[in-house]
């Protein structure tokens, strides 16, 4: 029995060291990865609709390319296949419900309201008063700027280095979403602006076989900046209820980085177009969740030990979970035994 | 055994780390209307139409940059209230009784929001500043020479950058 569980103990340290899914899920309790509950959608089936008509470039010109290339990011994880299978492993589908004026974000709760779950584009910062004049009555209410003028609205000028954010409305007490909207920092079209981000960002539609842009990109176009498809397959990864994975700040196992880093890497260098396919570790997270044919994977409070499994992480948590009992195992016995 | 089933352990939970390179302290600074050390007095969340902002009450002890009130109101994105939650990956989170810096802008009614989302705000202990970016998709750009990225700082060396900013 004891070299059993020896042996044991050594394959299940050994597999999760050598694991190469590591996917974080969002909980309830922003920062605290495996605190609070999970977030989770009941239904299979979402709709979405986009509005990428602010969009300012040469890039994603052609007819509504920004908008074909945020369609066409939806499939990457509803195809989620693992290696040697040849069907997807989720049965999650998002389906496109059309193009919107819509600007307005969150959840509304009066009973029978509509609410959409929106791709939106945003043009430029709504602090800026070439954008948003100075004396408009929208700035008197949080986020009244962003829904009329459609601009970013998330941290005055200094919304540099972040692309896009995502909006997710649930259910304290279980962590149902029942909503959630991207925002996507997009360029406001003054090519005199620095390409810092404080005019939002220089979206492309190329493919990855194109080079990056040179900087300034303003007006280039057969080349990649910050890539349409790039970014919203990633900010997608977040509606379902991820979290980002490679965070050095996570307590483990939740700080785990599989190598290539998954779509849910919180980082993008410039013309990046990778983040368009899902990684392994990406396709793990959406099949454990939403498994195709089984019921969806949602968590129990984090006293119980089979929340680190169900609301952190893949098998990063399960293996030194089971890594832990086991070496608790062997202590306890040599213990009765000395 | 005792001594290696440590080890696999250990070895079972190795963090391996990425790379972010976010906004500079000195951008952050050059930015933002004030930049303020201080204490959260209270943090409430309520409803604005369909979305749900935090507004956490910040006790300003003193004022790196610019001018700020003594006591200021820093709005952020989401939030819990009553038994709805809406997660905004990239928000800064405030608690109370926490002390911080915040970088701030001016923002609607008066109050203040976050320059630089959650990269705006350093959580302060044991004399070291550290700002909570783990929710924040990052773009890889170089810094301006001399110029240190919003990461983990001795609190000295973030008001000297701060006070030293033009």
């Amino acid at each position: 029995m004891r070299r059993f569980l020896r042996v044991a103990a050594l394959a299940c340290a050994l597999g999760a060291a050598a694991r190469t899914h590591a996917f974080v899920r969002s909980t309830s309790t922003p920062l605290q990865p495996g605190q609070g509950v999970c977030l989770w959608w009941k239904p299979r089936h979402i709709t979405y609709l986009v509005n990428m008509s602010g969009y300012t470039g040469a890039s994603c010109s052609a007819g509504n390319a920004a908008s074909q290339l945020a369609q066409a990011s939806f499939p990457a994880w509803m195809n989620a296949t693992r290696s040697g299978e040849t069907s997807p492993c989720t049965d999650f589908t998002f389906t496109y419900g059309g193009e919107t004026a819509g600007t307005s974000l969150g959840y509304d709760q009066t009973p029978g309201a509509s609410n959409t779950n929106l791709v939106v584009y945003r043009t430029g910062s709504c602090a800026d008063p070439s954008i948003v004049p100075a004396a408009d009555a929208c700035h008197a209410t949080p986020g009244a700027c962003a829904a009329r003028f459609n601009c970013w609205d998330h941290a005055g000028a200094v919304g540099a280095n972040t692309l896009a954010l995502t909006t997710v409305t649930f259910l304290v007490d279980t962590g149902e979403i029942l909503d959630a909207d991207m925002e996507i920092n997009g360029w406001d079209g003054d090519s005199g602006v620095p390409q810092d981000g404080t005019g939002g960002w220089y979206f492309t539609c190329g493919g990855a076989a194109l080079p990056t842009c040179s900087s300034p990109p303003y007006a280039q176009s057969a080349c990649n900046w910050i890539d349409v498809g790039n970014t919203v397959t990633h900010e997608i990864g977040h509606m379902i209820g991820l979290d980002h994975v490679c965070v050095s700040s996570y307590p483990p196992p939740y700080d785990a980085c599989p190598s290539p880093p998954p779509v849910m890497a919180p980082t993008a260098v410039l013309g990046e177009t990778r983040k368009r396919f899902l990684t392994a570790d990406d396709t793990e997270a959406i099949c454990t969740i939403y498994p195709a044919g089984a019921a969806t994977r949602t968590c129990v409070p984090p006293a119980d030990a089979s929340a680190k499994g169900g609301c952190g992480s893949g098998d990063a948590g399960i293996a030194t979970l089971a890594a832990a009992i086991l070496w608790y195992a062997l202590r306890r016995r040599r213990q009765a035994r000395g | 055994m005792r001594k290696l089933s440590a080890v696999l352990l250990l070895v079972a939970a190795l963090p391996v780390s990425a790379l972010a390179v976010p906004a500079s302290v000195e951008d952050l600074a050059r930015g933002a209307d004030a930049v303020v050390r201080g204490r959260v007095a209270s943090v409430t969340a309520r409803w604005i139409g369909t979305r749900i902002f935090t507004f956490a009450e910040v006790d300003a002890a003193s004022v790196w940059s610019g001018s700020a009130p003594r006591r200021v109101t820093v709005i952020t994105a989401g939030g819990v209230s009553g038994r709805l939650g809406q997660r905004v990956d990239g928000a800064a989170l405030f608690a109370q009784g926490e002390e911080v810096v915040v970088f701030l802008t001016r923002a609607e009614g008066g109050a203040y929001r976050v320059a630089g989302l959650a990269q705006g705000k350093f959580a302060i202990a044991a004399g070291v500043a550290r700002p909570d970016v783990a929710h924040t998709s990052f773009v890889s750009v170089p810094l301006k020479p001399g110029e240190r990225r919003s990461e983990e700082m001795p609190v000295e060396e973030l008001e000297r950058r701060v006070r030293g900013t033009r």
